[in-house]
């Protein structure tokens, strides 16, 4: 037999579960690369050396704040989402110092200065992408992808090009096997969007891979799928009612097509359901979505400096703590 | 019989050897070579020694008196000598007189035909002197001395006997149910003839199936003369859930019914009908770290190091040894602590079974809120506790924690939750 003479003898339980904060942080940035990969395969290696730089830059950052506290948690792998985070809602094709900035921006004054995580008192990622788009409005529309000189040479050429048609194709295949007997119409595109090659000026997200992501980060119940299906719902419903700006009626706007371009989703899945800053009871989440997508429309409707979403997410996190309060205060029977 | 229990917390999977079954009937582990028998096995104060070192010993002998409420008889569980009588340090700190008793000599009712004393004619004070007389106390929890527990109980109009278990890895109850639901369903009646109850219950798990229907329909014909029994299932969905918010789901009615578990009540009929005194015990021996995972019946004060031994030793070390279940349990420094009253299971577990990890900061993912089974927030009061405001803690609920220790599991940055509020009461168990 063998001996158990070095046995630990503090108190119950003795079991827990295995679910850790910093193995959710982890699993999350494990299953935000293949995202990161598939951009580099599109759009240029620059993402990777934008993602390389902001996560050193995290890494070190969060050495300093949380050596200030002399405990270092660099561990928790909180610290290297947040780069990770920052790089991928980056436009390709900016200067080099802009993600350093944001990532030390986003982990000395966003999470340090209120004393590390779990007192964030807004997403680090989303206070520094805010940050740099707020200060440096100009170098990010001159990146975005469309203008002159955004992106850059694709890893593989021609990729684009090639989903492009693949989208073509099958929408016209869909469109004249299932929806034009049924008097409907698939504008091309969609299917694009969701291998992250988009029209248009804005930034693109694959956005397959970042839904087969939450999939699985829901289905492991890291994430809860309650914030993001409020904030679609809130910011897919104005989009159709109020229609396009300055083209098509009411009712008839394209909801899908301004949900699958541009980061709204991912913002939706990955950072608005941070448990630091996002609510946990059904109620408020579901308060926190809708108000996190009726402002990103509010934002995206009147042309907003920075991306809609994270502004309408950021303003959701500062906001819901006096949600909170509020609703404490209703639930005392009014007395404060 | 297969008697598989609540090894699952919230959709996780515990217990690496949930396929084991444990035996019917359940095997009696070794006598003790030297038994080290505690004189405070119950919720009151440590029992008045009466013996001296030297002093030769017989089964079943009074070694402590009761000392006030709370307290209870002790007796010796083997004959022998007493070769000492010291004080230990107890899992949680406290200090404990023992006495140390060296087996020697023969036995008086081991392997002899039982004696048995129809109580039906019984007064109810004979009734309760003898689980007095006899040192029973509830197996579970502090160890309340059962005639008190029954003259608090005088108004509960139904018995409910508690045959499964609350906590992973542990098959004991369901166990003892198994292979003595006669005894049990009878210990109920006498029981129940004390406080005027007027039915008996059982709450049986899934592993229940077996010869269920025909335990059931020859206890209905029994029952022509007493008291009717019913049988509730329960799914089992957590542990702890049927002493919290989940327990009106599953029929029962906290405020008028008596709980007690299979191994009180077979205690309580070997008091009664056998005027045995209570010197042994059923408990679950488990965990990663034992080769062969069972339920035994061991004699108080048996060494839990002769009980690892008896189911194969141990395949590694053990990161942690428990007396009792692993979301309530105490720790035990050593192999020498020995079998008590209230121990419910020895467990050795193995780092992948504990998972401990760095405490971190609370992330507020409200997994706390989720589980827990009385339905408050622990993380709110976990703030209001570390900010020094007891008296908003109290507001929220710190009153109502049981003390399950479901929180402090589920917790991802590993907050001992549970432990600070338990700290709070006072009740450092």
């Amino acid at each position: 037999m063998k001996s158990a003479r070095r046995v630990l003898v503090s108190g119950a339980p003795f079991i827990h579960d295995e679910r850790t904060t910093a193995r959710d942080a982890w699993l999350v940035s494990a299953l935000l690369v293949p995202v990161l990969c598939w951009e580099a395969l599109l759009s240029g290696p620059g993402i990777v050396e934008t993602a390389g730089l902001a996560i050193v830059t995290a890494l070190v950052a969060d050495i300093v704040q949380s050596g200030l506290r002399r405990r270092f948690e660099i561990d928790d792998g909180s610290a290297f989402l947040t780069g990770l985070l920052i790089a991928l809602l980056l436009p390709a094709g900016l200067p080099l110092w802009i993600p350093p900035a944001a990532a030390a921006f986003a982990v000395l004054v966003v999470k340090g200065a209120f004393g590390g995580l779990g007192s964030n008192w807004m997403n680090p990622a989303l206070g520094g992408l805010a940050f740099a788009w707020l200060d440096w409005p100009s170098l990010f529309s001159a990146a975005l992808p469309g203008s002159p000189t955004g992106g850059r040479a694709p890893l593989v050429p021609g990729l684009s090009a090639f989903v492009q048609t693949f989208d073509d194709r099958l929408s016209a295949a869909l469109n004249s096997l299932l929806f034009q007997p049924l008097g409907a119409n698939l504008p091309s595109g969609y299917f694009a969007s969701l291998l992250g090659v988009h029209q248009g000026s804005v930034p693109g997200m694959p956005v397959g891979l970042v839904l087969l992501a939450s999939t699985i980060l829901i289905g492991m119940r890291v994430i809860r799928w309650q914030i993001p299906a409020a904030m679609f719902a809130f910011f897919a419903l104005p989009i159709w009612i109020f229609g396009d700006r300055g083209s098509g009626g009411p009712f008839s706007g394209d909801v899908l097509g301004h949900s699958l371009a541009g980061i709204f989703l991912f913002v939706a899945f990955f950072m608005a359901t941070d448990p630091v800053t996002s609510p946990s009871r059904t109620a408020k989440m579901v308060i926190f979505g809708s108000g996190s997508g009726l402002i990103a429309f509010a934002f995206a409707y009147s042309g907003a400096p920075a991306p809609a979403p994270i502004l309408a997410v950021l303003f959701m996190n500062i906001v819901m703590p006096f949600v909170d309060e509020a609703g404490h205060r209703i639930a005392r029977g009014g007395r404060s | 019989m297969r008697n598989e229990t609540r090894a699952d917390i919230d959709g996780t999977r515990l217990d690496p050897h949930r396929d084991w079954e444990s035996k019917s009937p359940v095997p009696n582990a070794f006598l003790p070579a030297t038994a080290m028998v505690l004189l405070k096995q119950h919720a009151g104060r440590p029992a008045r020694c009466v013996v001296g070192r030297g002093d030769t010993i017989r089964e079943g002998m009074v070694l402590g008196v009761p000392d006030g409420e709370g307290s209870a008889f002790v007796h010796s569980p083997i004959p022998g000598t007493v070769r000492s009588i010291s004080t230990i340090r107890l899992p949680g700190g406290a200090e404990c007189e023992a006495v140390e008793i060296l087996l020697r000599g023969g036995f008086d009712r081991l392997g002899k035909r039982p004696e048995r004393y129809v109580w039906k004619g019984m007064r109810k004070f004979d009734i309760l002197q003898a689980l007095k007389s006899k040192g029973v106390v509830e197996t579970g929890g502090r160890g309340m001395p059962l005639d008190s527990l029954l003259e608090s109980s005088a108004r509960r109009r139904e018995i409910l006997i508690y045959a499964i278990d609350t906590e992973p890895y542990l098959r004991t109850e369901a166990a003892v149910f198994a292979s003595r639901a006669e005894d049990t369903i009878e210990a109920a009646r006498i029981v129940a003839s004390v406080i005027d109850a007027s039915g008996i219950r059982v709450l049986v798990g899934h592993g229940f199936e077996a010869s269920e229907s025909d335990r059931e329909s020859s206890s209905r014909q029994k029952d022509t003369d007493g008291l009717p029994v019913e049988f509730v299932h329960t799914d089992g969905a957590r542990p702890a859930a049927t002493r919290g918010k989940a327990a009106g789901r599953e029929g029962m009615k906290n405020g008028n019914q008596l709980r007690l578990t299979p191994s009180s009540l077979v205690a309580v009929y070997d008091a009664v009908v056998e005027a045995k005194a209570f010197v042994e015990r059923y408990l679950t021996v488990a965990g990663g770290a034992i080769r062969h995972p069972s339920v035994l019946k061991a004699r108080i004060g048996t060494p839990i190091g002769d009980l690892v031994e008896e189911c194969g030793g141990f395949l590694e070390s053990p990161e942690r040894l428990v007396l009792g279940g692993p979301l309530t349990g105490l720790p035990a420094r050593d192999l020498d602590m020995p079998v008590t009253k209230t121990m419910g299971a020895v467990l050795a577990l193995t780092p992948p079974e504990t998972r401990r990890g760095k405490v971190r900061p609370c992330i507020r993912c409200g997994r706390c809120r989720e589980i827990c089974p009385v339905g408050i927030d622990p993380e709110t009061i976990f703030r209001s506790l570390s900010g020094g405001r007891l008296a908003e803690a109290r507001v929220e609920g710190l009153g109502s924690c049981i003390s399950c220790g479901l929180c402090s599991y589920i917790c991802p940055s590993r907050i001992e939750l549970s432990q600070s509020f338990a700290a709070q009461f006072g009740a450092a168990r």
